[in-house]
């Protein structure tokens, strides 16, 4: 049977948004369906691309550029065309990437010091240097390695602007989708880059400076922390930061951020654990939730929530005219 | 507004009201002449009462009746064919009990029929239809209109 549209309101998304099901059944093309409409009505998006999926979707399946989202996606790769220096990181940020790292808390705190006596303005990675060269060597050693691995995700680049990231972020305010690529790096790459951007997120609408936005996050607890991300789910919503999480593992989300969930878009899940997990979210016992999920062919998704007056509908994905899969290297090309 | 996909259309259907469980309700139903899909809504409504309730379709499944499930033992066991002795429109008949399927529907809102025939939404009071209903299949587009509507 031919698909008819079903339509959404936009302001119904300013929301927290959850997209899960097994890998497969089509929750990314979902995630794509609601970045491009959110583009093309204006919304700035950010989205934390761990598998170089959306770094295409301003292209037409022939690959040309769409008139509709030309210079509307931006994609960044950190380390690459994503640089910052390290005052940019601020100091909250690199002492917490200091001890991710495993800082100890001695080492921790004599850094800490050294962090304060330079200043995070004149904060750079060659004056960090020459001032822990002051500490104790043991601890002296310990954080040479970690300034090390630091360097090694190639994120500082202490000649850039500081306002490199500011300026970046305000085209959000242009309704431009900022897509970082993390495909490939290293966690603690991952990590570093998501703190960085999310704190001068934070920084900006708390400041009024960025209009609220929206901001797609693929598979977040490969770079965030449980305590991380309730901590944006309960803080930057508040601020005007609206949130999509898509995810196959719907436990690896903390249960705040599910409890706290306006719109759910449920593609076919199996385990009886994660469907469980996310009942409370549907509004439906996990036993009614369990049949309509299991029963859900690829490309077909329980949606509920705001968007739907509350009401569960199973939905469509629909087709879309733009490249949406990322490249996958394979030694074999047919079954 | 952004666009999603839907594909129930709206329309009569054929079917009967078995029994409540809750805020549950077992249909009754004929796939030859029905198609029933979980996830459906369907509208039931009692006209002489003008109220009626939308039940979401979460399950379907076949008739565990005893009689059902002896015959489709004793079938299995006979090594040759069974030879029937009864009338061919009962046979028929027989056949088509056997094939009727189950749909578990969950209650969703309440309707109240309007003085032009329209329907209102409203919150489940607890309120079950008797078994003289119409049923009505309601496209998703229908359904989403209507909720929205009664939000305004």
């Amino acid at each position: 049977m031919a698909g008819r549209d079903f339509e959404v309101s936009a302001y119904d998304l300013q929301s927290l948004n959850m997209l899960v099901g097994l890998k497969w059944t089509g929750k990314s093309h979902l995630a794509k369906s609601l970045l491009l409409g959110l583009i093309k009505h204006g919304g700035g998006a950010l989205v934390f691309d761990i598998n170089d999926e959306y770094s295409s979707l301003h292209l037409g399946k022939d690959r040309q550029p769409r008139k509709e989202y030309k210079d509307k996606v931006q994609a960044l790769a950190p380390g690459v065309n994503l640089k910052f220096p390290l005052k940019a990181m601020g100091a909250d940020v690199f002492l917490n990437f200091m001890e991710a790292v495993g800082v100890s808390d001695t080492s921790l705190a004599a850094l800490s010091d050294k962090v304060q006596e330079i200043g995070e303005e004149n904060l750079t990675l060659s004056e960090l240097r020459t001032a822990i060269r002051s500490v104790e060597t043991r601890i002296r050693g310990a954080l040479e390695r970690r300034l090390k691995m630091l360097e090694d995700t190639k994120l500082i680049d202490d000649k850039a602007q500081a306002s490199v990231l500011e300026d970046l972020l305000k085209q959000l305010d242009q309704g431009n989708a900022l897509i970082i690529n993390l495909k490939g790096k290293t966690k603690i790459a991952m990590r570093t880059t998501v703190q960085v951007v999310l704190s001068k997120v934070t920084r900006l609408l708390d400041e009024g400076v960025l209009a609220p936005m929206f901001l797609f996050a693929e598979e977040a607890h490969m770079y965030a922390e449980r305590a991380d991300l309730e901590d944006l789910v309960t803080r930057m919503r508040h601020l005007g930061a609206w949130q999509f999480y898509m995810t196959n593992t719907p436990t690896s989300l903390p249960e705040l951020v599910v409890r706290q969930t306006d719109n759910i878009f449920c593609f076919h899940l199996s385990l009886p654990d994660d469907i469980r997990y996310l009942s409370p979210a549907s509004g439906m016992d996990d036993q009614t939730l369990a049949k309509i999920v299991k029963a859900l062919p690829p490309r077909q998704y329980l949606a509920v929530g705001r968007v739907t007056e509350d009401y569960p509908f199973i939905l469509k994905t629909r087709e879309l005219d733009v490249i949406t899969a990322g490249e996958t290297r394979l030694r074999f090309t047919k079954p | 507004m952004l666009e999603l996909t839907c594909s129930v259309p709206s329309g009569e259907a054929n079917m009967q009201l078995l029994r409540t469980e809750g805020d549950f309700i077992i249909l009754v139903y004929n796939p030859a002449r029905e198609q029933v899909r979980v996830g459906e809504s369907i509208a039931i409504i009692d006209r002489r009462e003008r109220h009626g309730v939308v039940v979401q379709v979460v399950e379907t499944s076949v008739p565990d009746l005893p009689g059902i499930l002896l015959n489709i033992i004793r079938r299995e066991a006979t090594e040759t064919e069974v030879i029937r002795h009864r009338a061919e429109d009962m046979a028929e008949r027989y056949h088509a009990v056997e094939n009727m399927k189950y749909a578990r529907a969950r209650i969703m809102r309440e309707l109240q029929v309007g003085a032009e025939g329209g329907l209102h939404y409203e919150r489940w009071t607890g309120y079950v239809p008797s078994r003289n209903v119409e049923f009505q299949t309601i496209s998703e587009r229908d359904l989403i209109g209507a909720l929205r509507a009664s939000r305004a």
